[in-house]
């Protein structure tokens, strides 16, 4: 992370030259805040932590732009400070042409379901807890984040992308325990063994908003790779707001049509409304179907299931935002391995944070 | 080229009292936005309600010349932003930060930058090469090529 971090500095020096408006163009936001969660059940998902996060943003030239993100997490406390960059990059648009492209370089955070490029920052995740059918907390790194490269090419509303790059791993053990079912795999992240391919619609109203990705992952040499297609739609009018978006699991040994049935898939939909101006309700559904966990790891039945309805608010005050979100849930398959023994087939989860934006 | 020494300290300290001079002026004088522009004789620019928005809100961060857009509002929970949302975005001002934060904490594209008067709008829009913001009475004004436009905003 150390060589990222002087890269990031450094090059934004070479490409300045005479131009001193780089103070001007020199952005910094951030959050502190607080994330409490009870649950009935002993799991990884009942992580109440303090939230800091700090935003740094330079516009180096018109074309030129460096992008950092740093958040102290359990993650970055428990397995190393270099998990606090949630990304880093160094990106070059070029908007004069009549396609307009973006190219990424650096630690970049994918995207994957309507999300996963916002759910580690409290000001802008779907919910205290996100939806564990689509964006599973145990894989809080593979799936999320990587080092290599981005290229997105704007066609109109349409925005066609493509990402190669090394994922990044947090807990190899438990991540191959969760993909593979078994804990002596080992996964060898490598650069190329993750791409994803994405089609995006967003139409200046903002009302609408269409994500797709198809991502292909490699753990390591030996393994078949697995496809993770994702699809969301979003619509907000200021006043209702409604989304839905699924994941569908491929290994290699299955066909997306043949074995369309048999292959493993999570769903979330989310309707919300808006009270007052600074009042938001919402209700999520998120299941996660077909896993075929108990198949191959001989678990119980209840814990190949997730089931997930959730109530939850937000208030904001100014720059303060409050949440409160009340879990009920069935099953365990979007818990960690060393959880599967819990008592999953009925049980609650209450979470609520605070976080203030400077 | 090089500009010769002198020359470069003479722009920035004509530059210097040009602002100082703006802004003790605004500051004295109360500010009819349309009335200044009027009599730069600038052009006038149409939007439709969706550009604006896609404008503001960080989601669009080119012109279509290819220059980078810079965005000038007031703070975000005050009287004067809320009417502008209002008025022109049609938004709420939580939809409004939402939108922003996702576009600033995805790393997307940068924020905006914040003003606390018209007379400091004034003074920031002159300043910045194609900068767009507003002024109390909604008046959109953006700076194009170093003169200030006023923009015309159509419903879609």
């Amino acid at each position: 992370m150390n060589k990222l971090l002087w890269a990031l500095l450094l090059i934004p020096t070479l490409v300045m030259g005479d131009d001193h408006r780089w103070l001007d163009d020199f952005t910094v936001n951030g959050f502190i805040g607080y994330r409490y969660i009870w649950s009935s059940n002993n799991t990884d998902l009942k992580q109440s932590y303090p939230e800091l996060g700090l935003v740094v943003d330079w516009d180096i030239s018109d074309n030129f732009h460096t992008f950092t993100q740093l958040n102290l997490n359990p993650n970055a406390v428990d397995h190393g400070i270099e998990h606090a960059l949630v990304y880093g990059f160094v990106d070059y648009s070029n908007t004069i042409k009549e396609v307009p492209f973006r190219i990424s370089l650096g630690k970049l955070r994918h995207q994957f379901g309507l999300h996963n490029d916002i759910i580690h920052n409290p000001l802008t995740r779907p919910g205290v807890i996100p939806p564990q059918a689509v964006t599973f907390n145990p894989v809080n790194a593979t799936l999320t984040s990587g080092y290599g490269a981005k290229l997105e090419v704007w066609l109109g509303d349409w925005v066609v992308g493509y990402t190669i790059d090394k994922f990044v791993t947090v807990d190899e053990k438990v991540e191959s325990q969760f993909w593979t079912g078994f804990d002596f795999v080992e996964i060898d992240p490598k650069f190329g063994n993750h791409m994803i391919y994405t089609l995006n619609w967003e139409p200046d109203d903002l009302d609408w908003k269409l994500r797709s990705s198809m991502t292909h992952i490699k753990f390591n040499d030996d393994l078949p790779s697995i496809d993770i297609g994702a699809i969301g739609i979003e619509y907000d009018n200021d006043d209702w707001s409604a989304s839905i978006e699924t994941v569908i699991l491929k290994p290699d040994d299955m066909e997306w049509f043949e074995d369309f049935n048999d292959l493993r898939f999570g769903v979330s939909a989310t309707v919300g409304k808006m009270v007052t101006d600074q009042w938001h309700v919402y209700v999520n559904y998120n299941t996660y179907l077909n896993s075929a966990l108990s198949a191959r790891a001989k678990v119980d039945e209840e814990i190949d299931k997730w089931r997930d309805f959730n109530v939850g608010t937000s208030y904001d005050i100014e720059d303060v935002q409050l949440r409160l979100e009340v879990h009920k849930i069935s099953g365990g398959r979007a818990l960690n391995p060393k959880d599967w023994d819990a008592k999953t087939k009925s049980w609650w989860i209450v979470g609520t944070s605070v976080t203030y934006q400077f | 080229m090089d500009m010769p020494h002198e020359n470069k300290k003479s722009n920035v300290l004509r530059s210097v009292i040009f602002t100082i001079s703006l802004t003790v002026t605004l500051w004295l004088l109360p500010v009819n936005a349309a009335d200044l522009i009027h009599d730069k004789q600038a052009n006038v620019t149409d939007y439709s309600t969706g550009s604006l928005k896609a404008i503001f809100t960080r989601k669009r961060v080119f012109w279509g010349n290819g220059e980078r857009i810079r965005v000038f509002t007031k703070p975000v929970n005050s009287i004067e932003h809320r009417l502008f949302l209002n008025q022109w975005l049609g938004i709420s001002t939580y939809r409004y930060k939402k939108l922003l934060k996702v576009q600033l904490y995805s790393g997307k594209n940068s924020g905006v930058q914040i003003v606390n008067s018209d007379q400091q709008m004034m003074v920031s829009l002159l300043n910045t090469p194609y900068a767009i913001g507003y002024m109390a009475d909604g008046t959109v004004i953006q700076n194009v090529n170093g003169e200030l436009e006023l923009v015309v905003i159509f419903y879609e």
